[in-house]
């Protein structure tokens, strides 16, 4: 499957949106999930709010899916 | 169904005399959550906290020993058959307790005894080993009136040549294996301190004696009387443990008790939650209203000398929380606990996450198959499976059957194509986001209406506003009209005419609102208008239901994909498709169990309680409960 050039870049740029939000949510969660893990050690009522809070970065990473289905937009 | 169960107030004063049978009756009917009694005075007379029964020291160190056995034998359980009680009397379990713990606590120190002796003995064989072979007896090597015996043993630093210039009585050298030497050095008592000092600036190691001084005789015999005494132990110790084991026959009854003395304890204790005069006791809590009239009958055939009154909690007080949802939404209280019980005067959200928790999973995991595994599944652990069933409802919604368009041969229809009608998709994830973020805003309004009409429509009410202005300033500017589906009919609907000036009107109005509708002070009373964005971004977060069915569908096609092409070269390679068929699928399902989970969660519990929602309520806890 042949593409031309301006169609791989906006691929690439879709990528990048992806793998961008993938990763800042990755580095975001790290810490905090440790954080976490460490007050859900301490005390199991924390459970809940230690998810809630570990899950919050995701939406990085929902965001880029959306920019990344916006450019593949561009594409058609 | 969606508050907290409504609450009184009760407050029951009997004599001190009656104190124990009102205390009994509160315990079996397990209705009142007792509040503690603070110290104090009324008039003229000190109300003090009241004292437990005297038989609660005694019950609290039965209950002790019960649950201290429990942990130990439980490591016991299965090797010996239990023996079935039935057992009633308090004293005769507190009497069968001490006991079965004082002759627990008995062998165990008979135990711990053994070990001591087995290690000594240990101690002594291993000096026995290392000792260079004499024919003298083992009492001639401790110091007598002329002589001094050391037992060295030599390190890799050892400066050998010491050896030949101590002046040495007698010098008897082991040669072992693998293991250092070790020497034997007699010498004359004066000169012993001289070649102490000499032998330890040479770096040997000096070994103590002293364990072997209670021996007489040769090595042998001393070797041959260790052996004898260590079997004995050993065997004593196997028929202590053998009996220690043997006390997890006991167990059921231990088990059995535990509740039991709990909750006597618990009466036994219950004074300390009660005021007390030298002639009254004073006992306070809360009751669910619709119970007070049974708990009042109750007292009352107690006695004409117990008096009680009862007094609805308005919502706008504190109570504990009992949380009061229909029988299907009652398996959906677990999420609501796990991030905050609701306060009294708030909205409990359970029946309404009932319905949009399964929805948000259901779309996330819309495949027949996937569903219909996780039913087994859950079926099996017994576990809630109301999320399960509405993913299969999706699943013929989205025409999947694990990723396949056809189930057994029929093809299936769906009503989206989620795999290539990602628009549509959208709109719906979205459009579903807006609804949802909106009736937390109009259950928030509904919350703060107890604080202000005006305060609850400016504080929530004004971001309602505000989306319908930004929806109408999209509208305006043709934005809306390419949305799949119904941009069209947004074209040609009365929003497309809504002049501009209407639309910043709108909006306006919600961000002057959102200033007055704070209660902070100073730049404080901007935090509504800095949270502006953070309700785009919730809006967007709502698209993670179609990113994550995707992932999942993909992951399910390339599976299948895989597994045809292995299918097609036919032979072993079916074998090894099938097989790739398994894992692949249970990967993925077990990824869209706990993915749609967490995030139908989240979307739960960050942009929809975030709009009304603040918990932080106290559990209801009947005096009684003894797992409460």
């Amino acid at each position: 499957m042949a593409v031309d050039i301006g169609t791989g870049l906006l691929g690439l740029a879709a990528a990048i949106a992806v793998a961008g939000g993938a990763i800042g949510a990755g580095i975001a969660e790290k810490d905090i999930g440790a954080a976490a893990i460490g007050a859900i050690a301490e005390k199991e009522e924390f459970f809940g709010k230690g998810l809630l809070f570990t899950v919050i970065p995701e939406t990085l990473v929902i965001f880029g899916i959306v920019i990344a289905l916006i450019i593949l937009g561009l594409a058609k | 169904m969606l508050r907290p169960e409504r609450m009184s107030r009760a407050t029951i004063l009997c004599r001190n005399d009656d104190a124990p049978t009102v205390t009994k009756l509160l315990a079996r009917l397990r209705v009142l959550h007792i509040v503690d009694h603070k110290k104090q005075t009324v008039g003229t007379s000190l109300i003090d906290i009241g004292t437990p029964s005297a038989s609660a020291e005694m019950i609290s160190a039965a209950l002790l020993t019960t649950k201290t056995l429990i942990t130990k034998l439980g490591q016991y359980k299965g090797r010996q058959a239990p023996i079935a009680c039935t057992i009633i009397e308090l004293s005769t379990i507190i009497e069968r307790v001490t006991t079965l713990g004082t002759s627990y606590a008995e062998h165990e120190q008979d135990i711990s005894t053994l070990q001591h002796a087995l290690q000594k003995i240990e101690q002594q064989q291993k000096i026995l080993a290392l000792l260079p072979e004499t024919d003298d007896p083992i009492e001639t090597l401790f110091q007598t009136k002329r002589v001094t015996t050391f037992l060295i043993q030599e390190t890799k630093k050892s400066v050998k040549s010491t050896l030949s210039v101590i002046n040495a009585l007698r010098v008897v050298e082991k040669q072992t294996h693998n293991q250092p030497s070790t020497v034997l050095i007699t010498v004359s008592r004066h000169a012993a301190e001289d070649v102490k000092e000499m032998l330890l600036g040479a770096d040997y190691m000096m070994l103590d004696l002293a364990p072997l001084s209670s021996f007489h005789g040769t090595q042998h015999d001393a070797a041959q009387q260790l052996n004898k005494q260590k079997n004995i132990l050993l065997h004593e110790q196997q028929r202590t443990q053998n009996e220690l084991e043997s006390f997890a026959e006991h167990l059921t009854f231990f088990e059995e008790s535990e509740p039991l003395l709990t909750l006597e304890l618990l009466k036994a204790q219950a004074p300390l939650h009660f005021g007390r005069t030298k002639k009254i006791t004073l006992i306070q809590g809360y009751v669910p209203e619709h119970r007070s009239n049974e708990l009042d009958a109750k007292l009352h055939t107690l006695g004409k000398t117990i008096l009680a009154e009862y007094t609805v909690v308005a919502r706008t007080q504190h109570a504990p929380i009992a949380l009061n949802n229909p029988l299907f939404a009652n398996n959906f209280e677990e999420l609501i606990r796990l991030y905050n019980l609701p306060t009294y005067k708030e909205l409990d959200p359970t029946s309404l996450i009932a319905f949009t928790f399964p929805l948000f999973f259901g779309f996330m995991l819309g495949d027949i198959g996937y569903g219909l595994c996780a039913l087994v599944f859950f079926l099996y652990v017994r576990h809630r499976w109301e999320s399960v069933k509405s993913s299969i409802l999706f699943g013929f919604f989205f025409g999947e059957f694990f990723g396949f368009e056809q189930i057994f041969g029929h093809h299936l229809t769906p009503f989206i194509h989620r795999a290539e009608d990602i628009g549509t998709m959208f709109t719906i994830a979205i459009g579903a986001g807006i609804l949802h973020i909106n009736l937390g805003f109009v259950l928030g309004i509904i919350n703060e209406l107890e604080e202000g009409v005006l305060f609850a429509f400016l504080h929530k009410g004004s971001w309602i506003l505000l989306q319908i202005g930004a929806y109408l300033l999209a509208g305006y500017y043709g934005l809306l009209n390419n949305i799949p589906h119904i941009g069209e009919f947004i074209a040609a609907s009365p929003i497309a005419s809504v002049q501009l000036y209407t639309s910043i009107a709108f909006m306006t109005a919600a961000i002057v609102g959102l200033w007055f509708g704070e209660k902070e002070h100073g730049i404080l009373k901007a935090q509504g208008i800095f949270e502006i964005p953070m309700l785009i971004s919730n809006t967007l977060s709502y698209a993670r239901l179609v990113a994550i069915g995707l992932a999942s569908v993909y992951l399910a096609f390339v599976v299948n994909d895989l597994a045809g092409g292995l299918f097609v070269k036919g032979g072993f390679w079916i074998v090894l498709g099938i097989l790739l068929l398994l894992v692949g699928h249970t990967f993925n399902l077990l990824l869209g169990m706990l993915g749609p989970f967490l995030h139908s969660l989240r979307l739960h519990y960050v942009e929809f309680f975030t709009k009304f929602y603040r918990g932080g309520g106290k559990q209801y806890r009947p005096f009684g409960e003894v797992n409460a």
